[in-house]
C-alpha cells in the first residue's frame, strides 16, 4: 500500500515527539534532583508563613541547612500524601498530624521515634505518644466561633444550634478530611454518647451551611461574612484582637465543654537526613520558637514554660476539658465517621 | 443498513486513490492494475477495516484511553468481597441520596439551560444585527474557564456577603432582600447553568438559523398561524439539538467536581466528590474504585439514551447557508424583548466575571479605596510561594508548559487521524475516541493512577488526562473539518505534479489553518482549566494555574485568588481571540450533533 | 374529488387573479401589471434573477409590496397574511417538512383549517390516490425520490384547495425525462381539476409547452404576455425574441424612397418593403429565426457567406454562417448533404417571417415592428 511508507515516518515522528516531550517535561519537573544541606517539611496550609519564614532563616544560619516547606489543602491531603510515599517518602519531617491521626500514622508505621531534649518541658496530658513518635507542637481547643456585628442570638448549649434561627448560619468542616472536623466529631460523640451523636447530626445538619473541606475554607467564608457562626479554635479570635484589634470576633463555649486538638511534630521513617531532622525537632520545640507560636499560629505553644499574651488567656473559658481514650478512638473511628456519613444524609 | 453505500465509497475511493498515486508518480503501481485493484476491493470491510482498526496510532490512543479504566474495572471486580461491598454500596443512603441530588440538579440545570436559551436563539436564529458574530463567539468563553474561576466568580458576586447582597441592600435597605441560596441546590443550579447556558443558546441559536425558512413559509401559506409554526415546525426541527443538548447539559452537571465540591459544602454530593474524597482524603482506593463503576454504569445507561434519542436522522430541513434575516428595525417590539433578554443575561452570567476582575483591583482592608495592584503584587510574594506551593513564575511555567504540551501533541495526533479517515464517513472508530467525552474525568484519573502512578512521574500522568480530556473534542472538530476540506482542491495540486510534501505544506495545511489553531486553543484552554487531574495525579507537586486558584481560595488568600483568576480570564480571553481571529469556528463541529453523527 | 372547488368560486369575469404591483429592490425596479385567468395556467418566463421568484413571493404575501393592489378571485388581498390569502405555493426545494411523512405533509393544511378527522382522512385518501402516492402514504420524505417529493409538494399545496396555485421552478431539481413527465401530469391534473396556476420557469421549452398564456419577465418588468404561439411569432423586444427560441438580430437600416421602405443589410444588400407607417427611416435589428432559413437563391431576400461551424442534428443541419451583417445561425433540412464547413452558401427567407426591431441611441431594444404580412415583392 502506498500510504504505508508515510504512515510508518508519521508513527515514528509522533512517537519521538511524544518521547521528547515527555522526557523534557520530567526533566523540567526537577524530579530527582536531591541535595545534601536541604531538609523537606511537609505541613497543611494554614500553617503560617511568618512562621515558615523565621524557622528557614534560623536553621539557615544556625545549621547551614536549607528548609523546603511543602504545605497541603488540609491534613486529609497531607495524610494521604504520606501513605502514597511511603516507599519512598520525598518528605523528612511533618508538623501538624495530630493526636488523632497520629493512631493511623502508628498503623502505617511512618514515624520513627525521637525523644527531644525539650520533652520535660511538655506537660504530660499532652503527650499522647508515650514513644515520641510525634512530639506534642502545640495545642487549642477545638470551639465554634461567632462573629458578634451578625449574630443576635448567642446559643449558650449543643442544642440550642438546632434551634431554626441558625439555620444557614452554621459553618462546619468535613470530618473525612480535616483535623479540627475530626475533633468536632469527636466532641459531640463525647457529649452526646455513641448512639445520641447522630441524631444530633441529623437535627444539625438542617442549620449547616456548608461542610468545607478544610478548616482554612470554612473560616475564609466566616470572615468573608458568608456565616455567622464557624468552627474553629479557641484562640482564633486572638487574631483578630491582636492584629485588627476588633473583638468582633468571639469564640463559643458550648456548655462549657470543649475537646483539644494537640497537634504534633515527628520524622519520618524513611528520611535520608534523620540527624538534620533531629536539630529541626529541637529547634521546633526551643523556647525561642515556641514563643512565636501563639502570635502566629494562633493556638497554644506545647511548651508550658512560654509567656503568653492577655489575649490568649481570655480566650477560652473553658471549664470541662472533654476527652475520649485513644484505644476506644482507634477501635471505633471508622464506624463513626460512616456513622457521621449517613446522619448527614437527609 | 447501509453497506452497499460503504461498499460503493470504499471502491471509489481506494480507485481515486491509486489514480492520483499514479498522478503523483509514485513508484509501486498497484499490481495488476486499476481493474483489478476495483475487483479485489469489491470485497468491502477488508480495506476499511485497515484504515481505523489496525493503525497502530490509533490503538495506542485507544490503549491510552481505556486501559485506566480496564484497569480499575479489573482491579475491582477481582478484589475481595466486591459483590458485597457493590450490594452494600447500592442499598446506603448515601447511594440513593447521591444518585437522587445528582439527577435532580441535572435535570434542573438542563431544563433551565435550555429554557433560558430558547427565547435567545429565536433572536439569534432569525434576526441579524450588528455584533452578533462577536456577541455569538463570545458565548463559548464561560465554556472555557475552569471551574474553579466560575465557582469564584459566583462566590464573589452572589455570595451571602457578595455584590449581589451589597446592591440589594443599597437599593432597598430596608426590604432586607438578600440572596442566600448560593451553597446549596440552587447555587449549584446557578452555575451549572453560568456554566451551559451560553453553548445552549449558541447551538439553538444556530439550529434555529439552520432550519429552512421555506419551511416557514411553506407552514403560513399553508394557513397556520406564527405560534401554530412554531410548535409544529419549528420545534420539532429542533428537537434533536434540543434533546442532545439537554442531554449534554445532563451529563456535564451528573459529572459536575467542582462546582459541587466547593458550592455542595459536602451536604450535595456527586459521584464525582465522592470518588475523590474517598480517593483523596480517606484513602479508601477500593471504595473509590466501586464508586466510579458504579457511576461508569450510570453513563453506560444515559450514553444509550442519548444514542437511541440520536437514532432518527432529521437533516434535510436542515439547511446550510445564509437566510433573508429579520432585521430590528422591522421589529421594535422584539427589539425592546431582544434587549431585555441580552441586559437580564448579561447582568446574570457575565457578572460574577466582571465582578472577579473589578474586585482584584481592591485588597481586603482597602475596598472602597482606590484601585490598586496590591493584590497583583503579593502574587509574587513569598506568602503566595508557600500557600500555593510555588512561585509565581513557576507556576505560570508549568501552566503554559502542560497546555502547550496538551495542545501539541492532542491536534497533531488527532490531525493524524483525521487525515486518515478523512474519505471515511463517520463509524464506530470514531465512536470510540469520541467516547472519552462521557467517562467521569475524575474515574479515570484514579484508574490512571492505580495503573501507572507508581511507574511513572506526575507530568507524564497529568499529560496523559489531559490528553485524554482534550482529545475528543480537538478529533471531532479537525475530523468534521478536513472532512469539509475534501479531496478536490488536494487533487488538483496533485494533477499539477506538487508532491504529498508539498501539497500538504502549500494547500492542505493553510487550508485547515484556522481549524488547527481553533483546536489548539480549545486544548490549551481544557489543560489550564483542568483541576482534577492535576489534584489526583500531580501529587500536590505539580502546580498550575487553576491548582493555584483553588489553593488560594482554599487558604482564604481571596484577594490573590481573584487577582490570578482575572489573570486567567485574560489568558483565556487571549486564546479566544486566537481562535475567533483567526476562523469562526462553528460549535456543531466541536460538539457534532447526533444526527450529524451517522451521515453516510 | 370536487373539481369546482379547486377551480374557485363563480364569480362574473373571467379573472382569477389581478394586479398591479411596484417594489423597489437593490438590484431592480419591480413593476408589474397581471391578470391570470380562471382555470388557465399561466407560464412566468424569464432569465434568472429577473424577478420571477420575487413576484411569486409577493403573490403570496411573503413580501410586501411598496405600491400596488392584488386581487385574488374578487377579494383584495394585499394587506392580507400569506396565512389568510387561499394561495398554495409549491417551492422549488418542495420545503416538504421533513419531519413529517408524507400524510403528515399533505395533511397539514387541514389540519390548520382544524377540518373533523373524518373528512381529513377521506381527502388524504383523495389526493394520495391523485398523485399515486397510496403505497408512501407513511414514508419519511427523505426515503422520497425527486419525481415523488414533488408530487408530495404539490398534494399538499393542493389539499387545501387555494385558489391560485402557484408554482416556484418545481421540476429544476429533476433530470431531463423526468421533466417531461412530470409536465405533462401536471398538464392533464390541471385540465381535469380546473385549478388556476402561475408556473415559473426559466426554460423555454417548459413555458411554451403548457401552451396556455405567458409572460416574459425582465428585470423586475413584464415585458409581453400573450400565448405562446403569439409571443413567439411577435416578440415585442429582441430581448424576447432571443430569450424564447433562437433568433438573428442582424443589424440594419431602413430608408425611404419610392414609395417603398428600403431595408440594407449592412454587406448583405438591399431589400424593399411596402412603405409603412410605424416604419421611420433609422437604424434597426433585424430578427430572424434560424428555422425560418432555407439554401438557395430561390427567394428575394437573401445573404451569402461562408460556412464556419457545421453540426448534424439528426433532423437536420445547425450552420454558423459568416456573411457580411455578422454570423448567422441557421436550420436546414436533411437533403443538403452535400455541405462542407468553408462552403459558400446563400440562405433566404421570407420578409413576413421576419420582425425588425428599431435602434434608438438610448438603449438598443425597442418595440418591434411586425412587417406587413402582404407580399411586396
Amino acid at each position: 500500500m502506498k500510504k504505508s511508507g508515510r504512515m510508518h515516518l508519521s508513527i515514528c515522528l509522533l512517537f519521538a515527539l511524544l518521547t521528547v516531550l515527555a522526557a523534557g517535561m520530567i526533566l523540567s519537573a526537577g524530579c530527582g534532583r536531591q541535595e545534601e544541606k536541604k531538609l523537606t517539611v511537609y505541613t497543611y496550609a494554614s500553617f503560617p508563613t511568618a512562621l515558615v519564614d523565621r524557622a528557614c532563616e534560623d536553621f539557615q544560619k544556625k545549621h547551614g541547612v536549607e528548609l523546603v516547606f511543602e504545605s497541603f489543602n488540609d491534613t486529609g491531603t497531607l495524610f494521604s500524601q504520606l501513605i502514597r510515599e511511603k516507599e519512598k517518602p520525598v518528605a523528612d519531617v511533618v508538623i501538624g498530624l495530630d493526636s488523632v491521626y497520629f493512631l493511623r500514622a502508628a498503623r502505617e508505621d511512618l514515624f520513627r521515634a525521637y525523644r527531644p531534649k525539650a520533652a520535660d518541658h511538655i506537660p504530660a496530658d499532652l503527650v499522647f505518644d508515650p514513644e515520641f513518635r510525634l512530639t506534642p507542637f502545640d495545642f487549642g481547643y477545638v470551639l465554634l466561633n461567632y462573629d458578634s456585628e451578625k449574630l443576635a442570638q448567642v446559643p449558650a448549649g449543643h442544642q440550642d444550634l438546632l434551634d431554626p434561627a441558625y439555620q444557614g448560619k452554621i459553618i462546619l468542616t468535613n470530618p473525612l478530611t480535616s483535623s479540627p472536623g475530626q475533633i468536632f466529631l469527636l466532641t459531640t460523640i463525647a457529649l452526646f454518647g455513641e448512639d445520641g451523636y447522630i441524631d444530633y447530626w441529623r437535627a444539625l445538619r438542617k442549620n449547616v451551611l456548608a461542610i468545607a473541606a478544610s478548616w482554612d475554607e470554612a473560616y475564609g467564608m466566616y470572615t468573608a461574612g458568608e456565616a455567622p457562626i464557624v468552627l474553629s479554635y479557641g484562640t482564633s479570635p486572638a487574631y483578630h484582637i491582636l492584629y485588627e484589634k476588633t473583638e468582633r470576633y468571639q469564640p463559643l463555649v458550648l456548655d462549657g465543654a470543649a475537646y483539644a486538638q494537640i497537634e504534633g511534630v515527628g520524622i519520618l521513617k524513611g528520611s535520608k537526613n534523620p540527624r538534620t531532622a533531629e536539630l529541626l525537632i529541637e529547634y521546633l520545640l526551643s523556647p525561642e520558637f515556641q514563643t512565636l507560636i501563639p502570635e502566629n499560629q494562633f493556638m497554644y505553644p506545647a511548651r508550658s514554660d512560654v509567656e503568653l499574651d492577655p489575649a490568649f488567656r481570655l480566650a477560652t473559658p473553658v471549664e470541662k476539658l472533654l476527652n475520649l481514650p485513644l484505644e476506644s478512638i482507634e477501635a471505633n473511628l471508622d464506624k463513626w465517621l460512616a456513622g457521621w456519613e449517613q446522619a448527614i444524609e437527609k | 443498513m447501509k453497506s452497499g453505500n460503504r461498499v460503493k465509497d470504499g471502491n471509489y475511493d481506494d480507485v481515486r486513490s491509486r489514480v492520483f498515486a499514479r498522478a503523483r508518480g509514485e513508484k509501486r503501481p498497484p499490481a495488476g492494475g486499476l481493474i483489478r485493484a476495483c475487483r479485489e476491493h469489491s470485497r468491502p470491510h477488508a480495506r476499511e477495516k485497515w484504515h481505523a482498526d489496525r493503525n497502530p496510532v490509533y490503538l495506542l490512543l485507544l490503549l491510552l484511553f481505556y486501559l485506566p479504566v480496564l484497569s480499575l474495572l479489573v482491579k475491582v471486580f477481582f478484589g475481595a468481597g466486591f459483590w458485597q461491598e457493590l450490594t452494600g454500596f447500592l442499598r446506603s443512603k448515601l447511594f440513593w441520596n447521591t444518585l437522587s441530588f445528582s439527577c435532580r440538579q441535572a435535570l434542573y440545570s438542563a431544563g433551565f439551560s435550555l429554557l433560558l436559551a430558547l427565547p435567545g436563539a429565536y433572536f439569534f436564529g432569525r434576526f441579524a444585527f450588528p455584533g452578533k458574530r462577536l456577541l455569538r463567539s463570545a458565548m463559548v468563553l464561560p465554556f472555557m474557564l475552569p471551574g474553579i474561576l466560575v465557582v469564584l466568580g459566583m462566590v464573589v458576586f452572589y455570595g451571602n456577603n457578595g455584590v449581589l447582597n451589597h446592591w440589594l441592600t443599597l437599593l432597598f435597605p430596608d426590604r432586607g432582600w438578600r440572596f442566600t441560596g448560593l451553597y446549596g441546590f440552587w447555587g449549584i443550579i446557578l452555575a451549572h447553568v453560568f456554566y451551559n447556558f451560553t453553548f445552549c443558546l449558541r447551538l439553538t441559536g444556530e439550529a434555529w438559523e439552520r432550519i429552512n425558512p421555506t419551511l416557514h413559509e411553506a407552514s403560513a401559506l399553508l394557513g397556520a398561524g406564527p405560534f401554530y409554526t412554531w410548535r409544529r415546525i419549528t420545534l420539532p426541527l429542533m428537537a434533536p439539538t434540543l434533546l442532545y443538548l439537554f442531554l449534554l447539559v445532563f451529563l456535564y452537571s451528573f459529572f459536575s467536581f467542582t462546582v459541587v465540591l466547593v458550592l455542595g459544602g459536602y451536604l450535595y454530593k456527586t459521584f464525582e466528590v465522592l470518588i475523590y474524597i474517598e480517593y483523596s482524603s480517606r484513602l479508601r482506593f477500593a471504595r473509590a474504585a466501586l464508586i466510579a463503576i458504579v457511576q461508569l454504569l450510570l453513563l453506560a445507561g444515559l450514553l444509550y439514551l442519548q444514542a437511541l434519542s440520536g437514532r432518527r436522522r432529521r437533516r434535510e430541513g436542515l439547511f446550510a447557508g445564509t437566510l433573508p434575516a429579520l432585521k430590528f428595525r422591522d421589529y421594535p417590539g422584539r427589539t425592546i424583548l431582544f434587549l431585555f433578554y441580552l441586559v437580564f443575561t448579561g447582568f446574570f452570567f457575565f457578572s460574577p466575571l466582571a465582578a472577579v476582575v473589578a474586585r482584584s483591583f481592591f485588597s481586603r482592608g482597602l475596598s472602597g479605596g482606590l484601585p490598586v495592584l496590591e493584590n497583583y503584587r503579593l502574587l509574587l510574594t513569598d506568602g503566595f510561594r508557600f500557600a500555593v506551593g510555588r512561585s509565581f513564575l513557576s507556576v505560570i511555567t508549568t501552566s503554559t508548559g502542560l497546555a502547550v504540551t496538551v495542545s501539541v501533541v492532542a491536534v497533531s495526533l488527532a490531525y493524524y487521524l483525521a487525515r486518515l479517515r478523512r474519505d471515511r464517513p463517520w463509524g464506530k472508530a470514531d465512536l470510540w475516541l469520541q467516547l472519552p467525552l462521557g467517562v467521569s474525568f475524575v474515574t479515570f484519573s484514579s484508574g490512571l493512577f492505580m495503573l501507572a502512578g507508581k511507574v511513572l512521574p506526575s507530568v507524564v500522568l497529568i499529560l496523559w488526562a489531559q490528553l485524554f480530556l482534550a482529545f475528543p473534542l480537538i478529533y471531532s472538530m479537525l475530523r468534521t473539518a478536513r472532512r469539509e476540506l475534501g479531496e478536490p482542491l488536494l487533487e488538483a495540486a496533485a494533477l499539477l505534479g506538487a508532491t504529498p510534501a508539498r501539497i500538504l505544506q502549500t494547500v492542505e495545511l493553510p487550508l485547515m489553518r484556522p481549524a488547527l489553531s481553533t483546536a489548539a486553543a480549545y486544548a490549551a484552554a481544557f489543560s489550564l482549566g483542568d483541576l482534577a487531574a492535576v489534584l489526583m495525579l500531580g501529587r500536590g507537586r505539580v502546580v498550575t494555574l487553576s491548582v493555584a486558584i483553588y489553593r488560594l481560595i482554599g487558604h482564604y488568600r481571596f484577594p490573590q485568588a481573584i487577582a490570578l483568576g482575572t489573570i486567567f480570564i485574560l489568558i483565556s480571553l487571549l486564546l479566544f481571540l486566537l481562535m475567533e481571529g483567526r476562523s469562526r469556528p462553528r460549535l456543531q463541529d466541536i460538539f457534532p450533533r447526533p444526527e450529524e453523527a451517522e451521515e453516510e | 374529488m370536487n373539481e369546482n372547488e379547486l377551480s374557485g368560486n363563480e364569480l362574473s369575469g373571467s379573472e382569477q387573479l389581478c394586479l398591479e404591483i411596484k417594489k423597489a429592490y437593490p438590484e431592480f425596479r419591480m413593476e408589474v401589471a397581471l391578470q391570470v385567468n380562471r382555470g388557465e395556467i399561466f407560464s412566468l418566463v424569464g432569465p434568472s434573477g429577473c424577478g420571477k421568484t420575487t413576484l411569486l413571493r409577493l403573490i403570496a404575501g411573503l413580501e410586501q409590496p411598496d405600491h400596488g393592489v392584488i386581487i385574488l378571485d374578487g377579494r383584495e388581498i394585499t394587506n392580507l397574511p400569506p396565512a389568510q390569502r387561499r394561495v398554495g405555493l409549491v417551492f422549488q426545494d418542495y420545503a416538504l417538512f421533513p419531519h413529517l411523512t408524507v400524510a403528515g405533509n399533505i395533511e397539514y393544511g387541514l389540519k390548520v383549517q382544524h377540518l373533523p378527522a373524518p373528512a381529513r382522512r377521506q381527502r388524504l385518501a383523495e389526493l394520495l390516490a391523485l398523485f399515486s402516492l397510496e403505497g408512501l402514504a407513511h414514508r419519511q420524505i427523505q426515503h422520497l425520490s425527486g419525481g415523488e417529493k414533488q408530487r408530495v409538494a404539490l398534494a399538499r399545496a393542493l389539499a387545501p384547495k387555494p385558489l391560485l396555485l402557484l408554482l416556484d421552478e418545481p421540476f429544476s431539481a429533476l433530470d431531463y425525462s423526468l421533466r417531461q413527465r412530470l409536465r405533462q401530469e401536471l398538464k392533464k391534473l390541471q385540465a381535469k381539476l380546473g385549478f388556476t396556476a402561475i408556473f415559473v420557469t426559466h426554460q423555454q421549452e417548459e413555458a411554451l409547452s403548457f401552451g396556455g398564456r405567458l409572460g416574459v419577465m425582465e428585470n423586475g418588468r413584464l415585458v409581453q404576455t400573450g400565448t405562446a404561439e403569439e409571443v413567439y411569432e411577435n416578440p415585442a423586444t429582441p430581448f424576447v425574441a432571443g430569450f424564447l427560441g433562437e433568433a438573428n438580430l442582424l443589424p440594419c437600416s431602413v430608408e425611404e424612397g419610392e414609395g417603398r421602405a428600403r431595408v440594407r443589410l449592412e454587406g448583405d444588400g438591399c431589400f424593399e418593403l411596402p412603405l409603412q407607417e410605424d416604419l421611420p427611416p433609422g437604424t434597426y435589428l433585424l430578427m430572424v429565426r434560424p428555422e425560418d432559413l432555407s439554401p438557395g437563391p430561390v427567394l428575394a431576400w437573401r445573404v451569402t457567406g461562408k460556412i464556419e461551424t457545421l453540426e448534424y442534428l439528426g433532423s437536420g443541419y445547425r450552420l454558423e454562417v459568416r456573411c457580411g451583417a455578422g454570423v448567422i445561425r441557421a436550420f436546414i433540412a436533411k437533403k443538403y448533404r452535400n455541405l462542407r464547413e468553408g462552403d459558400q452558401i446563400t440562405l433566404g427567407f421570407d420578409p413576413r417571417q421576419i420582425r425588425l426591431f428599431p435602434v434608438s441611441p438610448q438603449n438598443s431594444s425597442g418595440p418591434s415592428v411586425p412587417v406587413d404580412n402582404s407580399p411586396g415583392i
